[in-house]
């Protein structure tokens, strides 16, 4: 990444989540649009002079990301020792899967916890995602504080240490505390829920029938079910409050749809180098849609007996959908049952109006 | 009047919050410790400013363009004409007219005020490189398309200037050293099908 261009000296951030860097009396955002690579640039420039306050902190997502992909890891390193001695191709197939997510778990823990921080003016409040990190964050933000003084004079206060140096509650006048309302249940979240359940039964249920149609709905139910969560979650979380236990529900339910794919992905190559391949794929032409087909009927067929550890990664997987999907489902279900409740409590019928005085 | 709001949520950050004890300001909707830097710009904003009162001209005075009833006090640096303080805004360095500036954020091509620009190297690359990503690879017949499209794109917009932050189009002259060999690559396969097909038929 340059240092340097034009006029502007590098702050933060790179090319696929945009960039921050400091002009001469303003900062410029880059910020990068697109999926791994950035198919488009937006710029926003935000004179030193207009930025009113930089707000920031740590969040939990790099927690969960340390949790997720410790147990992808795990897991694959699982995989590589169980066919270590049986079968030294599908090692290495989950080798190939593993050592890349472990290279990326260094890293990821080499840069430290993530950090959400927001830039405001008088007109917009702008999130600053190269600021991902809170190292990055905090010596950003001191580089910009100072920036931002020097064009507005005066001296910044900063309100996490709790001296006396804050505004005056007379010339900082503050709006009240406009809360969200509360969650009054969603049947987008609910619905999301109780496919995740049907679709993690399903998955367990795969195991004993020996079918490729139910193989297919029973991928696809817990897919759905992703999907309606995620959706029920992002239309939930901009509108009310949602409750904790609901949004680790939802967030596990996401997150389970995602390890399922990875997974997924480390069998089907698990499966294609297998004793040398499955099926009529491994001899003379090699279709993509013939091994495709293949993996999946030899998947639809796997059984404890025939495929153990195939097997109990789906219960590992089934079981952790049907955890978030128990764990979210009274939460959900609380707030239309409690509007039921209220529904079927019988009327009072008011006091008759008393005559009027002669 | 300006407000604070919590990265998290987004809530407005109330005087309470705001002087919140030690350890850290603590948002009252999520229960989340942030750290908040306020400028003097916010105090200023939330400072009481008296109306903006009428500014007739005097006798002899130049008046607005735009509001005759306003003294004009600049002179806009894109079309000249003399404007009040209520007409101008800033571009740059410069004093333009509101007329001026809006013309120049929907039609200038002043590299300065750019507001975006779409990365045609990173399109040509990703049209072009797709079929090696292991999953998509099963999609491979999506090539033909894919391929000449790449490479359309990239003689298109090769004097298209990339990002106004990175020089240099490598990825545009990857993305088409690709898409030249995945044509190749076809026509030499559909050169093969119709030989073998003429082979069996003889």
């Amino acid at each position: 990444m340059k240092k340097t261009f034009g006029d502007y000296t590098y702050l933060a951030g790179g090319a696929a989540k945009g960039s921050l860097w400091a002009g001469p009396d303003h900062v410029l955002y880059v910020e990068a649009v697109g999926l791994i690579l950035p198919f488009k640039e937006q710029y926003r420039r935000i004179d030193f002079k207009n930025i009113h306050a930089l707000t920031y902190g740590r969040t939990r997502t790099g927690l969960w990301m340390t949790i997720w992909m410790l147990l992808l890891v795990g897991l694959m390193g699982l995989g590589v020792v169980m066919n270590l001695g049986s079968s030294p191709t599908a090692s290495v197939v989950f080798a190939s899967v593993g050592v890349p997510l472990l290279i990326l778990l260094i890293v990821h823990l080499a840069k430290g916890p993530t950090c959400v921080c927001k830039l405001q003016t008088a007109v917009q409040v702008l999130r600053l995602k190269p600021l991902g990190r809170l190292r990055r964050a905090e010596s950003c933000v001191a580089q910009l504080s100072e920036l931002c003084t020097r064009h507005q004079g005066g001296v910044a206060v900063s309100l996490h240490e709790g001296s006396g140096e804050q505004p005056n509650a007379s010339q900082v006048r503050m709006a009240g505390n406009i809360a969200k309302p509360p969650f009054p249940g969603s049947k987008l979240v609910v619905w999301g829920l109780v496919t995740m359940l049907v679709g993690s039964a399903a998955s367990l249920a795969d195991l004993f029938i020996q079918s490729i149609a139910f193989f297919t709905f029973a991928g696809l139910l817990p897919v759905l079910g992703g999907v309606l969560s995620l959706a029920g979650l992002a239309r939930s979380m901009m509108r009310y409050r949602v409750p904790g236990v609901l949004l680790t529900a939802l967030w596990g339910e996401v997150a389970t749809v995602a390890l399922a794919f990875v997974v997924a992905y480390a069998l089907f190559g698990y499966v294609m180098v297998k004793d040398g391949g499955v099926g009529s794929s491994s001899r003379g032409a090699l279709s993509g849609v013939t091994m495709m087909l293949d993996v999946i009927r030899y998947l639809s067929n796997a059984t404890f007996q025939s495929e153990p550890l195939v097997a109990w990664v789906n219960v590992g997987i089934a079981a952790l959908g049907t955890f978030f999907a128990l764990l979210g489902l009274p939460t959900a279900l609380r707030p239309p049952m409690a509007r039921a409740a209220a529904a079927s409590v019988p009327q009072v019928p008011s006091p008759p109006t008393p005559p009027d005085q002669p | 009047m300006a407000i604070l709001h919590c990265p998290f949520c987004g809530y407005h950050l109330s005087t309470s919050v705001l002087s919140a004890g030690r350890g850290g300001v603590v948002c009252l909707a999520c229960k989340r410790s942030l750290q908040v830097l306020v400028f003097p710009s916010f105090v200023e904003a939330n400072t009481p400013k008296p109306p903006l009162l009428p500014d007739p001209p005097a006798e002899g005075e130049s008046v607005c363009f735009y509001n005759p009833s306003r003294r004009a006090t600049k002179d806009c640096k894109h079309c000249g004409v003399l404007i009040s303080d209520l007409w101008a805004a800033q571009w740059g360095s410069d004093t333009v007219c509101l007329k001026c500036l809006d013309h120049l954020r929907a039609k200038g091509k002043d590299e300065r005020f750019e507001t975006g620009r779409t990365l045609w190297g990173n399109v040509v690359f990703a049209l072009a490189a797709w079929p090696f990503i292991p999953p998509l690879t099963a999609m491979y017949c999506m090539m033909t398309v894919t391929a000449p499209a790449a490479f359309f794109l990239g003689l298109w917009h090769w004097r298209t200037p990339g990002s106004l932050v990175t020089r240099g189009r490598w990825r545009l002259v990857l993305g088409l050293i690709l898409a030249l060999l995945e044509l190749c690559a076809m026509g030499l396969g559909g050169v093969a099908i119709f030989t073998q097909a003429r082979f069996f038929q003889d």
